[in-house]
């Protein structure tokens, strides 16, 4: 039981961020503790974005894009299955038998960090946002009550451990270049087995291609001051000019104005982006546990006393539909 | 059908989380308990499947402290058939050891679905539908929006970041439910009356102890100092924009 697993994600043929950031803090447990830093990529990943790997300390890059059938055959893995992911990692866990196994906070990692650890009765932390190699194991914060407590654990040293990385919220950084070892490996899940699992049909994607609240570094809001979902075209119109995401608080997506994807809050997602901009948005409890840990927070709201001010950077008091296409305007002009 | 939804009681949203003394507990006395917001989702979805398939059972579970009782009874007021408390003296953290108690109980009965909220809002840990799946060896499918039943086979709609995918399965099957589009009814209080006259099953559970996770201390999260009102109306964006550009350089 010695070394690091990371399990790294591709989206758009890309490594991802969050992978990214998984990667430098894993690099980092394995130069403290002295031992292997080794990698997994579900998935078929181009040449380009192994180029990209060398620069992430890695000894050992584990690359699964088939399964093998009992019989021999080999197919390509199409599409997302727990199961089969689930079976990929295992089948590297049983080659390097690792002390640590890191994932990142995505709908991915969530998914598949606790199967691995029920599976193999490993201590598990998820969603952390700091870790650290003490005597006793491994210590690691992580917000619980949607973050208005922060707890601190020890995993303790006598088990193997997964942990996931809350996304966004640990620094990407590069080392110098090395060529890790890369071994291709396949899954072992048999036909009639794959036949009894859930499987991925389609994937939809919205209408207009849109950034995820989870993943953008900018984030623009709307709230109930918006008055009407037809107003959020202002919203929409800002985040475009900044690459930015659209999010909205509780109350207009469970007014059906916007989908619950782009939620943040208690509910909806937890975000910690470089720049929040908060738009008709009072700044209720429920909300602010989702963007409190934001970079940098903006309010623009009518009502010089709503609490949203008493945690912003910024803040402009008045009418959101002079201020904000007037914000868009500003932009549009330099950029 | 036979469905069994798991449920688990927290600290209302709105409530303010304090930390008691030995900063390794929450203070008990100002919390007001609530069932896990995505709990009530499930709920509902498992509740509009029996309205349309009046051949439906649903069962509800929970495991927790003599007080998950009343959430149990509400559960019951709005229609499900039986509830099961598995009674604990306190709640319990380790998410290993509610997923064991919890897929020992669970395979007692043949369920079609069994319905998880994607998480509990109190312990934020993502974890426990998944884990009954790979101990019981039920599929999972995890964080789903909604899903409909036909014919013995399941189609759910899994939240991914920027996307839905379309998943389709067999029976049976775990769900775990994210934010749904329909929010849980209210009971009325003449069926509330009448479910209280109902008998929840009650097992005692020896707690088991796994001190695998230690916890070492509860903080608040560090606070954000007050930052500064730029100004009123559209004549403060230009030196907004300038902050921004110029000494956060963030735009």
């Amino acid at each position: 039981m010695t070394g690091i697993l990371s399990v790294l994600e591709l989206k758009n043929d890309e490594v991802t961020n969050s992978s990214l950031e998984v990667l430098t803090e894993a690099k980092k447990i394995a130069t403290e503790k002295k031992q292997d830093n080794n990698a997994i990529v579900i998935g078929e990943i181009n040449n380009n974005n192994v180029e990209k790997l060398k620069e992430y300390g890695i000894n050992s890059l584990f690359i699964c894009s088939t399964n093998t059938n009992k019989d021999g055959r080999i197919t390509l893995l199409s599409g997302y299955s727990p199961e089969i992911y689930t079976m990929a990692i295992s089948s590297v866990i049983e080659i390097i038998k690792p002390e640590i196994i890191i994932f990142s906070g995505t709908s991915v990692g969530k998914d598949l960090a606790p199967r691995i650890a029920v599976n193999n009765e490993y201590s598990i932390a998820t969603d952390c946002i700091s870790i650290s190699v003490k005597p006793e194991g491994l210590e690691v914060k992580r917000p619980i009550y949607a973050g208005k407590i922060i707890e601190t654990v020890i995993l303790k040293t006598n088990n193997p451990k997964v942990i996931s990385l809350k996304i966004n919220s640990f620094n990407i950084k590069k080392q110098s270049v090395n060529e890790p070892k890369i071994k291709s490996i396949s899954s072992n899940v048999s036909e009639n087995v794959i036949q009894h699992l859930p499987v991925l049909k389609e994937t939809i994607f919205p209408e207009r291609k849109t950034l995820d609240v989870s993943e953008a570094s900018i984030i623009v809001s709307g709230g109930r001051g918006m008055k009407d979902p037809k107003n959020f075209n202002i919203i929409e119109e800002l985040a475009n000019t900044l690459n930015a995401a659209v999010g909205a608080s509780r109350a207009v997506v469970d007014a059906g104005w916007r989908p619950h994807s782009e939620q943040v809050g208690q509910t909806g997602k937890i975000v910690s982006p470089n720049l929040y901009i908060a738009c008709g948005i009072s700044g209720a409890v429920q909300h602010q546990v989702g963007m409190i840990n934001s970079k940098c927070i903006v309010a623009i709201n009518k009502d010089k006393n709503a609490p949203i001010f008493k945690f912003s950077d910024y803040g402009i008091v008045g009418d959101l539909f002079e201020i904000v296409p007037e914000l868009t305007k500003k932009l549009k002009v330099k950029n | 059908m036979k469905i069994l939804i798991c449920i688990k009681q927290v600290p209302d949203t709105a409530t303010k989380i304090k930390i008691s003394e030995n900063k390794k507990t929450i203070e008990q006395t100002s919390i007001k308990y609530e069932i896990n917001p995505y709990d009530e989702y499930a709920i509902e979805e498992a509740l509009r499947l029996k309205e349309n398939d009046p051949n439906t059972t649903i069962t509800v579970m929970s495991l927790g402290p003599e007080r998950v009782k009343q959430s149990l009874t509400k559960i019951i007021a709005i229609g499900a058939d039986n509830a099961i408390h598995l009674k604990t003296n306190e709640d319990i953290k380790n998410s290993f050891v509610v997923a064991k108690i919890l897929a020992n109980e669970i395979k007692k009965e043949r369920y079609d679905l069994i319905l998880f909220g994607k998480k509990s809002v109190d312990q934020d840990n993502n974890q426990i539908g998944i884990m009954i799946g790979e101990i019981n060896q039920i599929p999972c499918i995890s964080n789903c929006t909604e899903f409909k039943i036909n014919n013995n086979t399941i189609t759910a709609h899994r939240e991914i970041e920027g996307a839905i995918q379309i998943f389709e399965s067999k029976l049976p099957i775990i769900i775990t439910q994210e934010k749904g589009k329909n929010e849980l009814r209210y009971p009325s209080l003449r069926n509330l009356m009448a479910a209280k006259k109902k008998t929840i099953e009650s097992i005692d559970i020896v707690e088991q102890i796994n001190d695998d996770i230690e916890l070492i201390k509860l903080e608040y999260p560090p606070v954000r100092k007050e930052g500064k009102i730029i100004g009123e109306g559209k004549e403060a964006v230009s030196e907004l924009v300038r902050i921004l550009r110029e000494e956060r350089k963030i735009i």
